[in-house]
């Protein structure tokens, strides 16, 4: 039993992590289809800056934590004018998935340029300690991803119901046409879209390393994993993709278990597909994918 | 419309802008690497060729930290050199190129070495499956390779007469460990946890393959990757389960901490034994104190007080040039010793100039008549045989441990 | 002129195959030029090329960007290797077995892609990828795990061992057989229809090109590329490890077909140098990747086309014939839907350059008098004959028997959809006197035509529609639609926007399925399931906006229509046998035939995005038309044409329906609906409110006051 929960509870915590990553896919892709697929880096970053700020240059963690984030949001924004906006030319087209690759790769190797290949860990300011229930270990560090990930959840569904930002973004995703009859720019709406994925990410990143080691390539295998979390969850449904995100931490520490640690992998990887074979718009998906015209 | 035209404008500078900056970073660099040579250089006769030596290393890649030790260990043998005058009154000169853990450019690279910059000789043979890949080509090329990590027997065992090791081969780690965990902890039940990457693949197979020689088995063999798996806890418990009284870990850095992490969650307390993996310090980041009282398989120590000669010396030309010990131990070391077990064959082979005599004569010198060396390891009479090339043996090695956040000499030994 | 040019461009294609034979002598001297590193270099340049020109084809001509390939290459890789070490096969066989398991793997790949779409397009292939790289990985006792395969034999042929020099020679050859492969392919039905079906897929379903079958040859040609070069790289280099086949060697092969230009043949051939010779160049350098992504990032961002593209098109734009860059990247689906809903703009440059247009006289010719109108027809060997034979000489009686009841009083609404239709519907009802007392005139001329084309056919109707309901979600968009389509007239459906007539239109043709309602064609119940079913039997479409086909030239654009009917096999393409050759052939004389019977003079080599759309409009009936259909549906073709435009096609419209050919015809110029049509059909809210003759169905009261109704609307929004 304590077994059970122990699984349950390591896979969890990885599942925030997960989560957090992949709800950063969500909100690109509702409002103009695209997903950036240098998210990955983008954590990477959060988490290497996280790291800087506050063991190489001893900021309050607070502090550091804040500017890694607002950091990666601000380069969001970059990428998303000079990767997306050119093109993002439609339902079909995919050019955009080549040229945030590209820039996956630059910020991964400017990264590396600056920061060396040493891999590190940001002191959580809730210590070392062991929370056990039931006989179960979870460290204190790593408990703490759970209510971060639920209060981000909360405060993203509470901005997409109620800020007028967060109406405009919804607005997009069904109509953009509409929404720029109304006044509105949608290349505005996108660029704020942007700015909050990379938010996410930099929290992600920098969440992330207060008990997991960053270096500067760990940015595409997250994203990867990530990517297919969104997918299997259906990348428009928040809540479903930290679900998704959970249960994927729990499945894979599950099946290392009574299955294999050989094939979990692969497990993933072959459930995206069939999931993708079987319901295209995702496992948790209730209305279709925006379909713009 | 014009504006928009002005716009993609700028748009255009500024990625040109930032190309141009990148390439600019990267000659920077580039001239970095030969101006050490020269500046070294000072003592040595001028407009006389410098013997060429090619370096395959890492700079990219998710172990580049080991690598870089070697790179950085080759980099003071070849300054101690060249501060001598060279070999011959020729200056030695590297050939650095970066695999980026790609066994296509791998082989490139070793075509490279021997076509176009006509290299006497190579040291490198980081990443285990370059280093297979490469193996073949090195073959075909024939100049002699001085491997001093990758710890794959294959790349230097079965019929490859060009390739030396300066390393710790798999099998004879497994050797040293058994023997080791049997002595000291009284037992034969080891679980295996390794990284899926040629590294760990190698030391598990090796470890099977000596257990098996006596009778034996794992008790548990568990994979997890490096990069992607962050939760051990399924690959502890499985191994838990097994009833091993031994754990032998062979991953990279922080992947290590994070088994040492579940073993904590799972209360699960027994010995942890592994080599270079253990060594640097992913391990104690992510593990913090866990990482304590685990042991590190490794041929050379650097926290401690050096008693030796020549790794006296080395230890302190290593830190004026880099401003700091070497990181991981074995790799730095086995760095430097390889290099300057190629210089001293170099020297006793005596160049004729033509290339293919002198790198048939380098290797022969090698394998028959390279003599004593003392190097930071150990002092050896004739290193390699032609039936044995891997220098490292059974009494090379020294066990690590880690200790209050610092990697000391282990007192059981 | 004409003659000039292709005779000037015969001799510039001998000398292209010149200078391609001479750079592959050349090549070919390689091994005795230079070392083994730049053998090397050049071997692996093979490698990729062979590779890359299988992805040419998914990316380039299909419009799939696959990001697993290095996964494909992997499986071809590994089959050869495990079977030559394990059971000491010979190279031979088992790169063939690597080539047939790596096209199942393909296949697997290829099925649940090709049904995805979009984004989940790439996502598949990525997560194959990863799970071909997992499998290589866990798969111990096959792929020999993480360490891989060691001591690949060398390929050998009687006694004699291949060495890197021989084995790059081989790839050579392949390299340039596998470029003339796709080149074959290009020119042929499958590589129009692949490209049809990535820059359109409904209009090429409409012309009965399968989706799947287009893009799964593709599939399967870059499958049987890639399993085949990784047999060669492992068997030269006698090692493989996963480590060769990860994702970022799918993003390299990726890169190396935009970079040298997707969908030209040659791109393969630029990017591969550029790849493999780069970080040569570049050594030790720091940043290395980043620049590398850089070049990936400027050259999606600042050559779209790639490099043999760019170059390509300025050298045409200096040399050549004279070609404005039509702004379409390698996908170029979007950027038909941009062209189309910028109709209006496209109209009035088509007023401005009717330069190389059509001929006015060639119509007006043609159509002088029913006679000499027949003559040409028979003697242009037009596919119409089908039709002719289907349903001819319907006209005589066409109008007693199309009438039918309809259902209730049409619910004259005050929605807004209405006003846009107002001021067409007020022109066009006081001209409906004066425009049909001529049309009377001409009628009887047309009987003789139609009787002597088929007169032992009675008077029938081709398409019998009863109680068709379509509902979109909740709106009712079709509500009991009962319509009959006489054989050999043009039957026009009018009403208020949102009357549902596209919607009737999409209906028959299989765009959607109705909810409820049966359908008749030639008498024999017929169910509409999809665009390609339906133009099997015989039913072609036009859409509202021009769904040309833009990267293709005009000829090749109507030659897209015979692919169903005259595509040779797949295998006879790719080698260009005679066989084909002669399909080819006659498809192109045809294609020509077509092109002279609705009046094109222009170049017909032009690619169609440089037509002015009003022209497009007429080339796409003819690319219609060359699906030999009886039954033609047009939406709304006139809109967006010059008066003078419009005048053409009434001209044809005439001419076909005078040949046999029935036609539903939606239209907003009313005029134009009153000269041309034999029945009117008034639609309004997806109800049928009357059927009839022009003059007396723009005259029936309840038509009018569906229209008056909607006036009166409109001048109380304008209050």
């Amino acid at each position: 039993m304590s077994l059970v929960l122990q699984l349950v509870i390591s896979g969890l915590s990885v599942g925030c992590l997960y989560a957090l990553i992949a709800l950063g896919y969500s909100l690109t892709y509702v409002v103009n289809g695209t997903l950036n697929m240098s998210q990955g880096q983008l954590v990477m970053l959060g988490g290497v800056l996280m790291f800087g700020f506050a063991e190489l240059a001893h900021l309050p963690f607070l502090v550091s934590f804040a500017v890694a984030a607002l950091l990666v949001g601000l380069l969001n924004l970059g990428i998303e004018r000079l990767a997306i906006r050119k093109f993002d030319k439609g339902p079909n087209s995919i050019e955009w998935v080549l040229s945030t690759i590209a820039v996956g790769i630059i910020i991964q190797d400017v990264a590396l340029y600056f920061n060396g290949p040493d891999e590190g860990v940001t002191p959580s300011p809730v210590g070392e300690g062991m929370l056990r229930i039931f006989g179960a270990g979870i460290y204190w560090k790593e408990f703490i991803f759970l209510p971060v990930v639920g209060v981000l959840l909360a405060i993203l569904i509470l901005f997409y119901k109620k800020s007028h930002w967060g109406l405009w973004l919804r607005a997009t995703a069904d109509n953009r046409t509409a929404v720029e009859i109304m006044g509105v720019s949608s290349n505005k709406i996108v660029a704020v879209a942007y700015v909050l994925s990379g938010l996410l990410a930099g929290i992600g990143g920098a969440l992330m390393s207060t008990n997991y080691a960053v270096s500067v390539d760990i940015g595409l295998p997250l994203g990867l994993k990530a990517i297919s979390v969104a997918i299997l969850a259906g990348v428009n449904n928040p809540k479903g993709i930290v679900a998704a995100g959970l249960l994927l931490g729990v499945a894979e520490a599950v099946i290392g278990q009574y299955v294999s640690t050989a094939f979990r992998e692969m497990f993933v990887y072959g459930m995206v597909i069939l999931v993708l074979y079987w319901k295209p718009t995702g496992l948790f998906n209730a209305r279709k994918t925006a379909i713009k015209v | 419309m014009k504006r928009a035209a002005g716009k993609r404008w700028i748009l255009g500078m500024l990625v040109m802008a930032m190309i141009w900056v990148l390439s600019a970073c990267g000659a920077g660099g580039k001239e970095g690497a030969p101006a050490d040579a020269s500046a070294a250089s000072g003592s040595g006769e001028a407009g006389k060729e410098p013997i060429l030596i090619g370096m395959s290393t890492e700079a990219t890649g998710d172990n580049a930290m080991n690598s870089v030790n070697l790179y950085q260990g080759v980099q003071v043998a070849v300054d101690q050199v060249n501060a001598k005058g060279g070999i011959d009154g020729r200056l030695v000169e590297l050939v650095v190129r970066d695999t980026e853990q790609n066994p296509t450019r791998g082989i490139s690279i070793i075509r490279d070495f021997s076509q176009k910059e006509k290299v006497l000789a190579a040291i490198g043979g980081f990443h285990s499956t370059v280093m297979l890949a490469q193996s073949p080509v090195i073959m075909e090329e024939k100049f002699a390779f001085m491997v001093a990590t990758s710890n794959v027997p294959a790349s230097v065992e079965s019929g490859m007469p060009w390739t030396f090791g300066v390393r710790m081969n798999a099998n004879i780690t497994a050797q040293y460990a058994l023997k080791f965990i049997k002595e000291h902890f009284n037992t034969t039940k080891i679980a295996i946890l390794h990284e899926n990457g040629g590294y760990g693949k190698g030391a598990a197979a090796a470890m099977t393959k000596v257990l098996e020689a006596e009778g034996l088995k794992p008790t548990a063999v568990e994979t997890f990757d490096n990069a992607k798996d962050k939760d051990m806890t399924a690959q502890v418990n499985r191994a838990k389960e097994s009833g091993a009284e031994v754990v032998y870990l062979f991953g990279q850095g922080a992947a290590n901490g994070y088994v040492l992490q579940a073993m904590d969650k799972l209360g699960w307390k027994v010995p942890v034994v592994g080599e270079n993996g253990t060594a640097n310090k992913g391990i104690q980041e992510v593990g913090k104190e866990l990482a304590d009282g685990v042991y590190a398989i490794q041929t050379a120590n650097f926290n401690v007080d050096q008693t030796r000669e020549p790794a006296k010396k080395f230890l302190d030309d290593f830190t004026k040039k880099f401003g700091h010990i070497p990181t991981t131990f074995a790799s730095a070391a086995q760095g430097y010793d390889g290099a300057m077990l190629l210089f001293q064959a170099i020297e006793k082979a005596g160049l004729t100039g033509d290339l293919a005599k002198d790198r048939e004569a380098i290797r022969t010198t090698l394998e028959t008549n390279l003599g004593s060396y003392n190097g930071v390891i150990k002092e050896w009479e004739q290193a390699f045989t032609p039936e044995n090339h891997d220098a490292v043996d059974v009494n090379s090695y020294l066990m690590c441990v880690w200790k209050d956040g610092k990697l000391v000499v282990s007192d059981k030994q | 002129m004409n003659s000039f040019l292709q005779k000037s461009s015969g001799y510039r294609g001998l000398a292209a195959s010149v200078a391609a034979a001479a750079a592959v002598a050349l090549l070919a001297a390689g091994p005795w030029l230079v070392d083994t590193y730049y053998l090397n270099l050049m071997f692996m340049i093979g490698i990729f090329v062979i590779t890359c020109t299988g992805m040419n084809l998914l990316i380039g001509y299909c419009g799939i960007v696959s990001i697993g390939h290095a996964g494909l290459m992997a499986v071809g890789a590994y089959m050869s290797s495990f079977l030559s070490t394990k059971y000491g096969m010979s190279f031979w066989t088992v790169a063939l077995i690597g080539m047939a398991v790596s096209l199942v793997i393909g296949s697997l790949i290829a099925i649940p892609t090709i049904r995805a779409g979009g984004v989940y397009l790439s996502m598949i292939t990525i997560a194959f990828g990863v799970v071909i790289h997992e499998v290589l990985i866990r798969w111990d006792s096959f792929t020999g795990g993480p360490l891989g395969i060691s001591g690949i034999p060398k390929p050998q042929a009687c006694a004699y061992t291949f060495d890197l020099k021989s084995m790059y020679l081989l790839v050579l050859v392949i390299s340039v057989a596998a470029l003339l492969l796709v080149r074959n392919l290009r020119r042929s039905a499958w590589g129009r229809a692949m490209i049809a079906t990535k820059e359109n897929e409904i209009a090429a379903a409409s012309l009965g090109i399968r989706k799947f079958a287009a893009q799964y040859a593709g599939f399967a040609v870059s499958s049987v590329l890639a399993g085949l070069s990784g047999a060669l790289y492992a068997h030269t280099n006698s090692f493989i490890s996963p480590d060769t086949y990860h994702f970022q060697t799918s993003v390299q092969l990726v890169l190396i077909v935009i970079l040298g230009g997707a969908g030209r043949v040659l791109g393969p051939v630029v990017g591969a140098t550029i790849i493999v010779f780069l970080p040569e160049l570049l050594e030790m350098e720091k940043l290395r990747m980043a620049l590398y992504g850089a070049i990936m990032f400027a050259v999606l961002y600042f050559l779209p086309k790639g490099i043999v593209g760019t170059v390509g098109d300025f050298l045409r734009s200096k040399f050549g014939k004279s070609v404005t860059a039509a702004g379409s990247g390698p996908f170029s689906e979007t950027a038909a839907s941009a062209v189309s809903s910028e109709s209006g703009s496209f109209s009035e440059a088509a007023a401005s350059t009717v330069s190389s247009g059509f001929g006015l006289p060639v119509l007006a010719a043609a159509s002088a008098g029913a006679g000499a109108t027949t003559a040409d027809f028979t003697g242009t060997a037009l596919p119409v004959h089908a039709a002719a034979s289907a349903g001819a000489g319907a006209t005589t009686a066409a109008f007693s028997g199309t009438v039918l009841s309809v259902s209730a009083a049409a619910s004259v609404g005050s929605g807004s959809e209405h006003t846009a239709l107002i001021s067409v519907v007020a022109t066009a009802l006081p001209a409906v006197s004066a425009v049909s007392a001529p049309r009377k005139e001409s009628m009887p001329e047309r009987e003789p035509v139609a009787s002597a084309a088929s007169e032992s056919l009675d008077a029938a109707n081709l398409l019998v529609l009863e109680g068709i309901n379509k509902h979109f979600g909740g709106l009712h968009a079709l509500k009991d639609v009962s319509m009959a389509v006489a054989s050999g007239s043009i039957h026009s459906l009018v009403g208020p926007n949102g009357a549902g007539k596209t919607t009737l239109l999409n209906v028959i043709s299989g765009l959607y399925g109705a909810d409820q309602g049966t359908f008749e064609l030639h008498g024999k119940p017929f169910i509409p399931r999809s665009l390609s079913s339906v133009s099997v039997r015989g039913i072609a479409r036009t859409f509202q906006h021009s769904r040309l086909f833009k990267e293709l030239s005009v000829l090749e654009n109507v030659m897209t229509g015979m692919t169903r009917r005259h595509r040779c096999g797949f295998a006879q393409s790719l080698l260009r046998m005679p066989k084909q050759r002669r399909a080819e052939r006659v498809m192109e004389e045809r294609a020509r035939d077509l092109l002279d019977f609705i009046g094109y003079v222009g170049d017909r080599h032009m690619p169609a995005s440089q037509l002015p759309y009003g022209h497009q409009r007429m080339v796409e009936i003819a690319r219609a038309l060359a699906t030999a259909p009886s039954l033609l549906l047009l939406d709304e073709p006139a809109a967006g044409m010059t008066a003078a435009e419009i005048g053409q096609l009434e001209q044809l419209l005439r001419k076909l329906a005078q040949n046999g050919l029935t036609i539903v015809l939606i239209e907003h110029h009313m005029d134009f609906v009153q000269r041309v049509s034999d029945t009117v059909t008034v639609l309004d809210f997806g109800r049928v409110i009357g059927t009839g003759r022009p003059e007396q169905m723009l005259n029936d009261p309840r038509v009018i006051q569906a229209y008056l109704g909607a006036e009166e609307v409109a001048a109380s929004a304008e209050r």
